[in-house]
């Protein structure tokens, strides 16, 4: 299909065919702006060959990788991403579905009886707690697989990651992810970090970023629902972090961690329920 | 005062702060100096040009975006969004909303391009291969084999 040459766009131009009166560069500007939709842009490379052509040659479209972990195949997805961006970097958004809150249930119910109750007053009910459990270990089973496959694909090209998002998710998930990064952690071309933890936690998770940067990057994250515990490589790169967190009592951990962020320029920190920090 | 001359021999004279909104006969103006010789814009008919300059008159009070500002616009993630006087004016036929995106390409007004393009990206948003040909008139030129390899490519995506 691809012949490596610029295709032409008026190669199949009708009457009628008002979008292939368009220069070549007018229509890459419109594929450009379908990029943060992986649907759309998928269905443009199907319309015709000359819109085929024109997607499959611009590896700038397939910057942002953008996946759901419960559809239907988002390892899959990825690769088709991976097989078009060529060497561009781009920028990774995982999202995790909304029913994968429920795997703080499975580590809590040992030491938390209190949410094991709250639960089932939700709806779960002592009646179906059986199939409830049966249901839960089957989604951790879907998640943690879905995490490590994609990590595994994911990480190969750690060295390309300009934007890394994770949201709504499990802190374990991100941490199962983080396990894959390869080769000391270094990402060059990292530019921002997102990790928004769903909350459900009583108490913000300790997270080991194991990321690595060059010297004199310049890296914005957020974190939401946790405590970033990070290698001084990062650190002093960050030039601006927010912090959203649910507690009041954590100001000592919270600086103390932030210590090595030499450079930083910008701290935000963001208590939703407005209690006072310590 | 500027006077332009379009493809169908229609004159338009307009303010000069209007004009230079075009990039191209900003420059032109710029190469001339002060004349009061009509600037021919042989790729513009006059139903075009009067709806571009209409564009131009709305937002000549504005300042013109600089190379630094397209530069930027280069890195950071771009939106589909329109503003509401540009959503109005941008609601013509398919066939004048294509002529003022080539217009505005050619006589470099980078807004008035972004508008248009905007407008057909959030066209294409949501809708099937089918329901794209469809809305654009687009034959679907695929052969069997490659319609096979398509299906084949992306079924990954398939019941999503």
């Amino acid at each position: 299909m691809a012949s490596g040459t610029k295709p032409d766009p008026k190669a199949s131009v009708g009457d009628r065919q008002y979008f292939h009166r368009l220069p070549y560069e007018t229509i890459l500007d419109i594929f450009d702006l379908i990029t943060d939709d992986s649907v759309a842009l998928i269905c443009a490379s199907q319309v015709c060959r000359l819109w085929r052509q024109v997607i499959h040659q611009a590896p700038e479209l397939w910057y942002l990788i953008d996946l759901c972990l419960d559809s239907p195949d988002p390892e899959a997805q990825a690769k088709h991403w991976l097989r078009y961006a060529g060497n561009q970097p781009f920028s990774i958004v995982l999202r995790f579905p909304k029913r994968e809150h429920r795997l703080q249930y499975d580590e809590c119910e040992d030491e938390d009886e209190e949410d094991e109750e709250e639960e089932d007053v939700n709806g779960a009910g002592e009646a179906i707690e059986g199939e409830a459990s049966f249901w839960r270990k089957n989604e951790v089973y879907l998640t943690d697989t879905r995490t490590e496959s994609l990590a595994m694909a994911l990480c190969q090209h750690q060295h390309r990651w300009r934007e890394l998002s994770f949201q709504d998710t499990h802190y374990y998930n991100v941490k199962l992810f983080f396990t894959y990064i390869e080769a000391w952690g270094f990402v060059p071309q990292l530019e921002s970090l997102d990790i928004l933890i769903a909350n459900h936690q009583e108490f913000p998770c300790p997270l080991s970023i194991p990321l690595k940067c060059v010297t004199g990057a310049d890296v914005e994250v957020t974190f939401v629902n946790c405590l970033p515990k990070f290698k001084q490589a990062f650190s002093q790169a960050i030039t601006y972090l927010a912090l959203t967190i649910e507690l009041d009592d954590v100001t000592n951990t919270i600086l103390d961690k932030l210590r090595p962020c030499s450079n930083l320029q910008e701290l935000w920190i963001d208590t939703p329920d407005s209690r006072e920090m310590g | 005062m500027v006077n332009l001359v379009t493809s169908d021999n229609e004159s338009f004279t307009v303010e000069k702060a209007v004009a230079s909104r075009s990039v191209l006969i900003k420059n032109m103006l710029e190469d001339v100096g002060e004349s009061d010789q009509p600037i021919p814009l042989p790729n513009v008919t006059a139903s075009v040009l009067k709806k571009v300059l209409e564009y131009c008159d709305h937002h000549k009070n504005e300042p013109m975006p600089t190379s630094e500002d397209l530069a930027a616009e280069d890195t950071r993630k771009r939106t589909t969004d329109i503003g509401e006087w540009d959503q109005k004016f941008i609601q013509v036929d398919q066939e004048m909303l294509f002529e003022i995106i080539l217009a505005a390409n050619y006589l470099d007004i980078k807004p008035l391009l972004d508008v248009g393009c905007k407008t057909v990206a959030n066209m294409i948003k949501g809708k099937t291969p089918e329901e794209i040909r469809k809305l654009f008139n687009i034959v679907n030129d695929f052969t069997p084999e490659e319609e096979a390899q398509i299906k084949k490519e992306n079924e990954w995506a398939e019941d999503r």
